[in-house]
């Protein structure tokens, strides 16, 4: 009966839950799901991790290259983040070039990076206008569950935090770089941004880490990026029924929770990586 | 929270518009702040491919052209806020069945782009008569190191900008529909550059309504 | 709407359809010099008209109440004010509840038509078009606004282009955003043996008999009574061009200025359908493209500039 009613009325069978303060899965407005992370999860890559937030599993792999700086940035190196929705995780994604969504993505996860500044471009210069690192994040969903940016935010900064750049020395004979496999690195974590998103039903009410099934029935979504220090890295709200300011401010709080709530889980999660060796 | 900013001025750049100027699109129209200029034009209801096809709403399109070369990821993100904006404030259900494309051709890019598309984009689907719940109306700030904030920035302010921010503004409510941030800012900031914000709409809801009347003083 | 054009002769309509007539009364008086049967037919057809969506009028008795306590003024007399003033979505209009109970016994309920443009949400009245408010007795409002598009409306006539044949049905390309679908049966005198002769590319002249958001537009070119009365498949000759809808509902409102002007220059024939095509002819090309030029252009036009445009014209200048 119930299944019918879902089926048939879908948006009415989120509304009777709603008007008791809760949700179909059993979380108040409020509740994120139970976020799971796994470091280190891939041993070819220079740093991963795995996030699953309820069913929305993200699994993001850093790959360190060797560039050439720009000429308009000789002491800077790059980030270079890439979101992919694979036909795997969904069937709203089909195969082809990447689609509005993931490619929207990409873009909002390089402008939380380059807005929190979580890692400086500076630090991945190794010698100025010659050599420096370039960090390609690929962040692939592997199972979609509505809520993919705050998952791919987490999964990119502990797969940061998992991260071990190898040593290079410049020869300055040959004047070509060296590897040094054996001696490894990490890098240096300036900000820990973590996002919170969420979605407006029906014109007022506001849910937090929406599910697919509510991400599509929803009238508007909102993600708050913020650090450690309570700053905001992004307010990003693509359209969608309007917000007002306090309502904002409900988000950012709830945001600000959150980070403290995922930074720590983070440390966790290092820490016993770390006892483990 | 909310807080009015000190001045009591908000100042934008000369901004202007044109409506109906094309004469192949159900609805055009084109929008100028300071140096930035973007042109738009609409088409529809027209008939929609059958696999793009919704069975209760228009399917609306929104296409941003660059001024030389392709789309890339930065347009496509700036397409999907113009586009989620715009179906908040169009009632799409009215047409089901029927696809809406909105293209957005960059001219000049001084600044403010963001803001400039959403202008543009709402003068155009009024122009076109599509029926729409409310106006919106797209503003930025820039924050300069000086913590001041700057309302309609150039391009040479933005860069020297710590964070730049820009909001859709519906009609009715003054309410935020969209939101787009650069940089790291404090709460305080953002709640004040809403406020700046909401009180540079009102500007340009009353230029929309000018230049509306301008367009039908020929009929009246 | 067939208009002959003849500065010599009277004003001769052939078959007539205003915008948004409503009440007859308008009707009739546009209907002075036309023949008796055209005008008979015409007024047969009049359960076509109403182009009104909504209504604001008493639905149960919990609004009711409410509504005795507006003002006098109320919402009437507030759209009445912006009547002739450009509006813009997001405007709304509300009933204000007046907290002084009439003692003069209960208010008359106040019923609004709404045409195209309005919207009822609630107790409020929302503008979601741009364009000018207009207002015909004794309650109808709408937006007058113009767009390029045309969207089907039931009752409407207008000029299509047969563009398909399937079976017992020809697809028509009316400007919408679907085919609108004409029967080979509803032309005047047509039965399953006599077949009327209509090809792919012909223009037609139909009204929508079943026009709404959710089906197919259907046609018809015939009238209640079974008559063509000047629907149907073009002759040869003329001129086919497209203006703004806010133009054509200009042309088709009685005592219109434009038509008026138009009628000064030389004889022809027009033709125009509510989605904003318009068919011409005139006795030579050359007057044919003179008026399609000056209709194209009326849009963006005052009243002046377009009659001395028209005199210009007149005076031989083209």
């Amino acid at each position: 009966m119930a299944a019918g009613f879902k089926t048939a009325e879908p948006l009415e069978y989120h509304r009777s839950f709603l008007k008791e303060n809760c949700r179909p899965d059993g979380r108040e407005l409020f509740d994120f799901r139970t976020t799971t992370l796994n470091i280190g999860s891939i041993s070819t890559a220079d740093g991963s991790a795995l996030v699953k937030m309820g069913n929305t599993t993200i699994i993001c792999g850093i790959k360190a290259e060797l560039a050439n700086p720009t000429v308009e940035a000789p002491d800077k190196g790059y980030i270079v983040p890439n979101v992919d929705l694979p036909p795997l995780c969904s069937s709203r994604f089909r195969p082809g070039p990447p689609g509005e969504q993931a490619q929207a993505a990409s873009q909002f996860i390089a402008d939380v990076i380059e807005s929190s500044e979580v890692i400086k471009t500076e630090d991945l210069c190794i010698e100025r206008g010659k050599l420096c690192w370039v960090l390609y994040c690929d962040m692939m969903c592997l199972d979609y569950d509505g809520n993919i940016l705050d998952a791919c935010i987490i999964a990119l900064l502990a797969a940061l935090k998992n991260t071990q750049l190898p040593e290079i020395t410049i020869n300055q004979e040959t004047c070509t770089p060296e590897v040094n496999l054996e001696k490894r690195h990490g890098l240096h974590i300036h900000k820990h941004p973590v996002g919170a998103s969420f979605c407006v039903f029906d014109h007022s009410i506001l849910i937090v880490d929406p599910t697919a099934e509510e991400e599509v029935l929803s009238t508007a979504q909102l993600t708050v990026v913020t650090d450690e220090e309570d700053r905001l890295c992004s307010v990003h709200k693509p359209g969608g029924t309007s917000l007002s300011g306090e309502k904002l401010q409900e988000c950012i709080s709830r945001a600000t929770v959150r980070q403290r709530e995922i930074q720590k889980l983070i440390d966790k999660v290092i820490l016993s990586v770390k006892t483990m060796h | 929270m909310m807080e009015v900013c000190g001045s009591s001025n908000v100042t934008l750049r000369e901004f202007g518009c044109e409506q109906s100027l094309l004469s192949r699109p159900d609805g055009s129209a084109s929008f100028v702040q300071g140096d930035t200029s973007v042109m738009a034009g609409v088409y529809g209801p027209a008939e929609v491919k059958v696999s793009k096809e919704i069975y209760d709403r228009a399917t609306l399109e929104v296409l941003i052209q660059p001024k030389v070369g392709l789309p890339s990821v930065r347009e496509r993100s700036q397409e999907q806020c113009v586009r989620e904006t715009c179906e908040a404030a169009l009632q799409l259900s009215l047409h089901p069945r029927s696809s809406l494309t909105l293209i957005l051709q960059l001219l000049h890019d001084d600044g403010s782009l963001l803001s400039c598309y959403l202008n543009a984009a709402c003068m155009a689907l009024m122009d076109a008569g599509l029926p729409m719940n409310c106006l919106f109306c797209g503003v930025t700030c820039a924050i300069n190191k000086e913590g001041e904030i700057i309302t309609d920035p150039t391009a040479a302010q933005e860069k020297e900008s710590r964070a730049l921010m820009t909001f859709a503004i519906d009609s009715t409510e003054r309410r935020v529909m969209m939101s787009s941030t650069k940089g790291s800012f404090s709460v305080h900031e953002m709640q004040r550059c809403i406020a700046v914000s909401q009180k540079a709409s009102e500007k340009i809801f009353q230029f929309y309504r000018d230049s509306v009347r301008r367009r039908y003083s020929k009929t009246l | 709407m067939v208009i002959l054009l003849d500065p010599t002769a009277h004003l001769k309509l052939i078959s007539w359809r205003s915008f948004d007539p409503l009440n007859e009364r308008d009707l009739t008086e546009s209907f002075i010099r036309v023949d008796p049967l055209v005008l008979r037919s015409a007024r047969g057809r009049c359960r076509f008209l109403p182009v009104c969506r909504t209504y604001i009028a008493p639905a149960d008795s919990s609004s009711s109440t409410r509504r005795s306590r507006c003002g006098t003024g109320g919402m009437f007399s507030c759209l009445k004010d912006k009547v002739g003033e450009v509006l813009v979505p997001g405007d709304e209009f509300s009933f204000q509840a007046d907290d002084t109970i009439s003692l003069s016994g209960p208010a008359k309920p106040e019923k609004v038509v709404c045409g195209p443009g309005l919207r009822r949400s609630g107790d409020r009245l929302l503008v979601s078009k741009s364009g000018v408010l207009r207002h015909k007795q004794p309650n109808v409002f709408w937006i007058d606004s113009q767009q390029r598009r045309y969207v089907p409306a039931k009752g409407e006539t207008v000029i299509g282009i047969v563009t398909a044949k399937s079976g017992d049905v020809f697809k028509v390309d009316v400007g919408g955003s679907e085919q609108a679908s004409l029967s080979y049966l509803a032309f005047e005198g047509a039965t399953k043996r006599n077949r009327p002769n209509v090809q792919v590319g012909d223009l037609v002249f139909a009204q929508f008999i079943i026009a709404n958001k959710d089906m197919e537009p259907e046609l018809v070119c015939m009238d209640s009574s079974g008559r063509a009365n000047g629907m149907g498949v073009f002759g040869g000759g003329g001129l086919l061009f497209t203006v703004s809808l806010g133009l054509v509902r200009r042309l088709l409102s009685p005592h219109n200025e434009v038509r008026a002007d138009l009628e000064q220059l030389f004889p022809c024939e027009l033709v125009v359908g509510m989605n904003g095509r318009v068919w011409t002819r005139a006795s030579t090309v050359q007057q044919t493209l003179i008026i399609a030029n000056l209709l194209q252009s009326c849009d963006t036009m005052t009243s002046q500039q377009r009659q001395q445009l028209f005199r210009r014209v007149q005076q031989g200048a083209l």
